[in-house]
Order: structure tokens, then sequence, then C-alpha cells
């Protein structure tokens, strides 16, 4: 036990002297003493502001930020502070201002997505995917979050009702979009990436529907793996990629939690950020 | 690498081209600064999530989502209900077992996959009919062609609203399958809930009445809209401009007469015999023979089917006495998903007593490897002498009676191969005299009738094949016979009595009541009336087209409002520099369209416009502006008796 002790005081030391030797030859080579001192002679520096700059000119003097600094600074003072006229804006359009609640859908949705995330990585800590046994690891593991977890049953209830939220408000989210006329040119492409995100929702919350591994779970997977079955030619093939066999085994649990939390998750993810990227660069389709 | 080049030397001329081009135009103007992050945006997102999870700790408090018991392959399956998103394609699954069912030969490609015939099933059709509302969700932006308001382009919307409608009717097939909604003649009614529990309660005939009625009120409704349009295409064709709104008010209520008396003229129809007229693909071959085969598919619990002491039923059926009222349901522990027979099943009243035989017999059992099990009996079928005395099963034939058994092994499988295949059982009940009163292998189950007496059973399981040389794996069974005491049950008459259990030992009781009390002989689920399903599979189609019909009609109004002709135009000031008015001494504020547009309408223009139709022939958007100013003086002059010209739509 001493021994570690002192190895771990050596290696702190170490490293110590490795950062000495690092600030040093950075005080020969850059003079950022000199620069930070200019900055501080215009005077108005509280504590606050010098620490930023410390930080600042620290992340500058190695990632050369000041770049990247000037570049954003443009791209905020062009873009995010100056808006845009709007279409009904630019054209004195009469707007229907009572459609506007319905505006915040899609926002909703998102932020749905995102507690679903916060909410799910508290899950997947303590579920365990695995259908082999009576009972299966991942029912045993519900019922420790369900039962024995301080607030699991809590964490578990606020996924389970966002799923519902997300899902409903997907739903008005398209019918607001079909109904204002706003999947039209130039909206197309936006539009069918949002039919995809809908289909991927409904598959995030049937993959999820079967996680608990209990009896309406395995009744639902019974359901689905025979419409994959029944598929002409490809069936068992649709049904093993999906279910992890053309029958369920312990391994449908598996595989639906890989696509539960992994697959469905990076391509959502993804598909969200093109989404809201392009409803950024093409704006807000207003009710007029 | 060239070609890379060349990319690049396209996509910078491309730039320079449209730097110069938006140079030479006009730039387009930023002027409204944005919400600065902090505090605004942050307060605000902190205030929306705030609310946001407030509501969702709300409702997990409220109802946390089941947990269920543990997966069970072997377990008969339950009551199965998929979250509400999917119930539509849940929908087209149940709807699909009444649809054609056939076999499709594959040819040389099946022989590749290993599947030389593909049958066309209804988990198919269910799983194709889903795709056809997904896929034409991917539709509409390669058919709209320039961007439009819903109002300028009343078909959209109202295809939207066929399209919800849809979505929505097929759901309420789905799970109507269960709920019995639609129900008809029940006073009392009970459900299971996506959790499995049952609930109970009281349901106004009316309601019932008023479910059953809305396909039928929808139709009418689009007969009324349908009518008139044809009528006033005819009369407009026929007359021209001289049809005036007078005209069509007329056109409106006479339709709606007409539509009317032919819903109600046809409702008898509609109400009780649309299963007989096929209804809509409801039928296989539109026969009863199909009856009985769909009858069997829906084995979910929905209602109690009564029949009374002096039984009377209507031509159709249905029995309007002795229903069974909801307290008697949980009293008597009434519910078993996927199974007809339901009554006592916790044996409420004592009646069944296993170890000594009495109105059944059963035991649960293990063993090893190839041991088997066999077990050899007699039990007797009384009638419950406290509730029901000698004599009074003279209406009854006999004492429903459940003969069950099930196995299973701890292994499921051994080398790839079902444990189950390696079980044979059997399963037999004579009465005394040796005559079979049931026998079944597979423990496929019984349901069988017997009158009092004493009955011999034999139940045997022997394992066989690698099942049997394996000591180490043990392979369970239980297996139960059970008779079931009819419930007697006090009817609606019957004040405070109704719905509890009779006991005619107590006599008093019987004396003082004028209520008469009903006598559940075989107390099995009552499946949905016939003509339910088709009124449902009806109601996925024709009163679809009623919601788009309504939605077409109101934005037909708007748009004839003149609102989206407005919205059309772009600024391009042409009318302005067409108007004759406003080139002459007008100024800068008189091309009516314009300055309605502006919002700077304050009505004087419109009285020195010429309705020299300068405007109209000049705008590109043609927004047809001079029969607005006519509109517009007509209403001023005639008010709401004006004499409009349709013009639009």
């Amino acid at each position: 036990m001493t021994t570690m002790f002192w190895i771990l005081w050596f290696f702190i030391a170490f490293i110590i002297v490795l950062v000495a030797f690092t600030l040093r030859k950075e005080i020969e080579e850059m003079p950022r003493r000199e620069i930070l001192r200019a900055v501080e002679s215009t005077g108005g520096m509280g504590v606050s502001e010098r620490a930023f700059l410390w930080v600042f000119s620290w992340m500058d003097t190695r990632f050369r930020i000041q770049d990247y600094w000037n570049m954003s600074k443009g791209a905020y003072y062009n873009m995010h502070r100056q808006m845009p006229l709007s279409h009904a804006e630019k054209y004195k359009l009469r707007i229907i201002w009572y459609w506007y609640p319905l505006y915040c859908l899609g926002g909703i949705s998102f932020l749905s997505f995102i507690i679903l995330v916060i909410t799910g990585t508290v899950l997947g800590i303590y579920y365990v995917p695995g259908g082999e046994g009576d009972p299966s690891p991942a029912y045993a593991s519900m019922e420790f979050i369900m039962l024995e977890l301080p607030f699991g049953y809590i964490i578990r209830a606020v996924h389970h009702w966002t799923t519902h939220f997300m899902v409903a408000s997907v739903f008005l989210h398209m019918c607001r979009v079909y109904f204002t006329g706003a999947y039209r040119n130039p909206r197309e492409l936006n539009w069918l990436i949002g039919v995809a995100l809908m289909a991927l929702t409904i598959v995030f919350g049937y993959s999820g529907y079967l996680l608990p591994w209990d009896s309406l779970a395995y009744g639902a997977a019974v359901i689905g793996i025979n419409l994959a079955n029944s598929s002409p030619l490809v069936g068992k093939y649709i049904a093993t990629l999906l279910f992890g066999g053309s029958s369920l085994t312990p391994r449908t649990v598996t595989r639906m939690y890989f696509i539960h939390v992994f697959i469905l998750p990076v391509i959502v993810t993804t598909l969200i950020i093109i989404h809201l990227f392009i409803v950024w660069v093409q704006g807000i389709a207003e009710p007029h | 690498m060239g070609l890379m080049e060349n990319f690049g030397r396209v996509a910078t001329s491309y730039m320079d081209e449209k730097a110069k081009l938006e140079e030479a135009g006009e730039k387009r103007t930023r002027t409204r600064m944005g919400h600065g992050f902090w505090p605004h945006e942050a307060l605000r997102d902190t205030i929306l999530f705030s609310f946001m999870a407030a509501v969702l700790l709300f409702y997990a408090w409220l109802i946390p989502p089941p947990l269920h018991g543990a997966a069970d392959p072997y377990a008969q399956a339950g009551f199965v209900f998929p979250d509400w998103y999917v119930l539509f394609s849940y929908g087209y699954l149940r709807w699909g077992e009444y649809l054609p069912q056939f076999t499709v030969p594959t040819g040389f490609i099946g022989d590749i996959v290993g599947q030389p015939v593909f049958a066309w099933n209804a988990a198919w059709w269910g799983a194709a009919l889903t795709g056809i509302p997904v896929g034409i969700l991917a539709l509409p932006p390669f058919l709209g062609g320039r961007e439009k308001r819903p109002v300028e382009d009343p078909w959209f919307a109202a295809a939207g609203a066929v399209y919800l409608a849809h979505i929505w009717f097929i759901s309420v097939f789905s799970i109507n399958i269960f709920l019995e909604l639609y129900g008809k003649n029940r006073s009392d009614y009970c459900k299971l809930d996506s959790h499995g529990d049952l609930l109970c309660g009281t349901r106004a005939p009316w309601m019932a009445d008023i479910f059953n009625a809305v396909p039928w009120i929808l139709t009418g409704l689009l007969l009324w809209i349908v009518i008139y349009f044809i009528a006033r295409n005819v009369m407009v064709k026929a007359w021209g401009s001289g049809f005036t709104p007078a005209h069509g008010k007329r056109l409106i209520i006479g339709a709606l007469v007409v539509s009317a008396g032919a819903s109600v003229a046809t409702f008898d129809t509609y109400d009780n015999g649309f299963w007989e007229a096929g209804g809509l693909l409801t039928i296989k071959g539109l026969t009863h023979d199909y009856y009985p085969e769909l009858e069997a598919m829906r084995t979910q619990p929905t209602d109690v089917e009564v029949h009374e002491t002096n039984e009377f039923t209507d031509d159709r059926g249905y029995s309007d006495d002795g229903i069974v009222p909801a307290a008697a349901w949980t009293e008597w522990q009434i519910y078993q998903p996927a199974r007809e027979i339901i009554i006592d099943f916790s044996d409420t009243n004592n009646h069944q007593d296993a170890e000594e035989g009495i109105n059944a017999a059963g035991t649960t059992a293990s063993f090893y490897g190839g041991d088997g099990f066999v077990s050899v009996g007699t039990f007797t079928v009384t009638e419950d002498s406290t509730n029901f005395p000698d004599g009074h099963h003279e209406s009854i034939d006999g004492l429903t009676t459940d003969v069950v058994c099930e196995y299973r092994s701890s292994e499921r499988k051994i080398d790839g191969v079902n444990t189950a295949t390696m079980l044979t059982s059997s399963l037999t009940v004579t009465d005394e005299n040796g005559k079979v009163m049931s026998s079944f292998s597979g423990c496929v189950g019984d349901e069988i009738t017997l009158e009092p007496g004493v009955y011999n059973y034999e139940y045997s399981l022997q394992a066989s094949g690698p099942l049997a040389q394996n000591n180490s794996i043990m392979t369970e069974t239980t297996f139960s016979i059970r008779a079931y005491q009819p419930l007697l049950l006090w009817d609606n008459n019957a004040g405070p009595l109704a719905g509890t259990v009779v006991n005619l030992s107590d006599t008093a009781t019987i004396a003082a009541s004028s209520g008469t009390y009903s006598d559940v002989v075989n107390p099995s689920y009552h499946v949905n009336p016939k003509a339910l399903d088709a009124k449902l599979t009806y109601a996925m189609f024709i009163p679809c087209l009623t919601f788009g019909a309504v939605v077409f009609v109101v934005l037909r109004s708007m748009a004839r409002g003149y609102e989206f002709e407005m919205n059309k135009c772009y600024g391009c000031d042409l009318c302005d520099d067409a108007c004759p008015v406003r080139l002459f001494n007008g100024g800068d504020k008189l091309n009516i369209i314009y300055n309605s547009w502006n919002n700077e309408d304050d009505g004087v223009p419109l009285y020195s416009c010429l309705t020299c139709t300068a405007c109209t022939n000049a705008c590109p958007q043609l927004v047809n502006y001079d029969s607005y100013v006519d509109i517009r003086r007509s209403l001023i002059v005639g008010g709401l008796a004006a004499e409009i010209p349709y013009m639009v739509l």
C-alpha cells in the first residue's frame, strides 16, 4: 500500500515537472506574457475577464483559434444577429397568427428526443439485454429498475411517457406541415427526411416496447416476427435481420436492444441534425 | 484529379456569376435584429422545458408504465395490444383476416431462397397494407407543383383529411374487436384495458346506438355535399351567371332534404342487414358459411351472453334482459382471455374440491428423463345444493366442464429439436358405463357438458427420444378437470339486488323481491354482432371521404373570400402601373388590390375603379382583380342577398 502511495506521488511530481518544462518552453517561444500584459493594460479587466483571457490565450497558443474566432464572429453577426426578413415580412403578407402555436410541435418532438436520450442512458446503465433463462436477465433487470432502484420506476415512466409525447408531436408536426403546404418547393427534401424520421420514431417505439421482455412484449414480438416472416421471398431474412432468427429466441432481446440503443440513435440523430440544419438554411414557412 | 479540379472550377465560376447577379439586383435587406441568447432564449427554453418536465412527471406519477409477467413461450397468448401509434397497422392485420387468402407460386426465385410457394395470408395483408399509408407520405412533394397554401388548393387539404380519417377509423377497427365500443342493446359492459385489467361500467344504450349510426350519418353528409355540387355544376352550365346565390341556397336545402330522406330510408338496411348485404369486402365470398370461421378468430373476451330462464331473443339473437352487470363480473372473477369459458375460476362459491374429487380433479407433477406420469381416478359432478335446490336444473342440460392440461420441459430444445415434440400425452374422461365424454392428445383442451354423476379420468404423459434418455431434464405437467356451477343473477328489475348472486335457499328475499333472476347457463364471451364488423369496415372508406368533403367545402368558401387571391400577389406593381385612374389622379395610393394587399385599403379606391380590367390583364399571377371589385360593390349595395357571380371554384 505504501509502495503504491509513493508511486502515486512520484507520478504526480513527474507530471508537475513535465508541465513546468512545457510552460517554460512556451514562454521562450511565444511572447504570450507580453500579449497578456498588453491586453490587461487596456483596463476594465475583472477577475473573470482575466481568467477568460488566460484560458483564451492558452488555447490560442496551442490551437491557433484566432482564425476560427474571426470566422465564427463573422458568421454570428451575419447570420444570427441580423435575421433575414421572412417571406411574410418581405412581401408584407398577412400572417395567420393563430397558427403559430402549431409551429412548436417540431421543437417539442426534438425536446422529447433529448429527454429520451437522457432517461434512456440512465435506464441503459441498469438494463441487461439478455433473453436466456427464466426469468430472463432482461426481465430481472426491469424488475430491479421498477422495484429496487431508487427513482428507477419514475425514470422509466418518464421515458415511457416521453415516447408518447414524441410520437404524438411528430404526427401533429407532420399534419401542420401538410396542412400549411410547407412541404412544397423548396422543402421537398426536408419532408422526405421527416417521413423517414417518423417511420424511425415508430420503429424506436416498437423496439423499446419489446425490451422489458414481459408477456406483453413477447406477444408484440410474436406479431412483429409474423409480419416480418410473411414478406414474400425475403421474409425469413428480414426476420433474422430484425429479430435474430425466423422464430423468437433469447437473441431477439439482444438484437432489439442493439437496434434501440445503437443503430436507431445514430441514424435518427444524424437525420435530426440534417433536418434542423435544412430548416435553419431554408427558414420556416410562415402561415399566410 | 482532373475531374475534381473541373468541378472546383465550375463551382467557383457559378459563385462568381451568382455574386454578380446578386449585386446587380436589389440586396435583400436585413433590418430585424434577432433575440439574444441571454436572457431571452435561455429563459424561454427553460420555461418550456420545465413545463414539459412537469407534465411528464405528472403522467409518470399518475400512470406509471406496467411490467407484466415474464415472457413465457409456453404460456397461452394473452392480451396483446400495441401502443396507440401502431394501432393502424394492427387494424390492417385484423382486417387482413377478412380478406381473401391464397398462395402464389414463386418460381425459380422461390427455389433459390427456399420458398417455392408464398402464402398471401393475413400477416402479409397487414404488412403490405401498412406500407400503403406510410408510402403515400413520400408522394406529396412530387404532386403539388409550386408552393401553395391549403386555401388555394382545397383538394390537397381534403386528401389530407381523408387520410387522417382513414387512419382514425382503421385504429378504431383494430381496438373495437376487443372493446365492443359499438355494442348494441347492452346497458352494462366490461372491457380489458391495455394492461389486461378488467374495467366494468355502465353505458346507456343510446350511446351504442349513436356510435352505431356514425358511419351512416357521415355517409348522409357526404351524399348531401355530392348532390349539391353535382346539381350546382349542372345549373351553372345551364344558366350561366343567372344562377345566383339565392338559387344556391335553395339548392343546399333541397340537397339536404334528398340526402336526409335517402339516409333515413336506408338506415334499417344499414343497421340490420349490412352484413347480409355484403358490406364492403367484409366477408369472403359473401356467404353465411364464413361466420363461424370469423367468430372463431375472435377469441378475445368482450361481453357475457345471458339466457333468461324463460328465454326470449329477438330475430337477431339479442336478448335484452339478463345482462351480467359489472358487479357480478368482478365478484365472480369472470375473466380469462382467449378462452370461451369464463366463470368462477377462483372457485368463489367453493363448490370445487379437487382433493375430494367433487366437481374437479387434477394435479401438478414433475418427473425426470423418461419416467413419465400417469394419473387415474374418479370425480363426481354435483349440483350446488345451496344455490340450486333440487329441481332447479330442469332447464339445464348439465354443468359446463373444462378439461385442460399442459406440460413443459426445463430445456426447450435438445440438439435443435423442440422437447415438446418428444412428449406424448392423452387425457380421457369417461362416465361410469365407460362411455367416452372427452378424449384428446397433445393437450389441446376440451369443453364438455356433464350431467351430475360419477366420472373416471385418465391422464398420461410419456417422454421419448433424447428427452427420455436425459435424466437431468425435468418435465413439469399439470392437468385439471373443473365443472362450473351456473350463475344465477338478479336482473335489472330487481332493484338494489340487481347483479348480485341469487341464493335460492333464501326464500324470504325471493318472496320479497319483485324482480326476476336469470340463469347463466354457459357464460361464454359474446362476440361482436355480425353486422357490426361490416359497419366498421365500411367506416374505413366511404365515411372518410366525408371529412375530405367537409374540409373542401370550408376551404372553398375561404377561397371565395379572395383572401388567397390577394396573397398570390408579390408586389410587382404592374397593376398599379396599368391602372388608368391611378395614373391620372390617384397619386400613389389608388389601386385597390395593391393597397389592400399593403393593408392600406381605406375603401375609397373601390368607387374610383372603372372596372376596365387593365390590372387583371397586367397581372402575372392571374389574379382576377376586377371581379373582386364587382363582388365588393355588389355586397355593399345588396348586402347578404347580393347576387355574386360564381367565379372562384
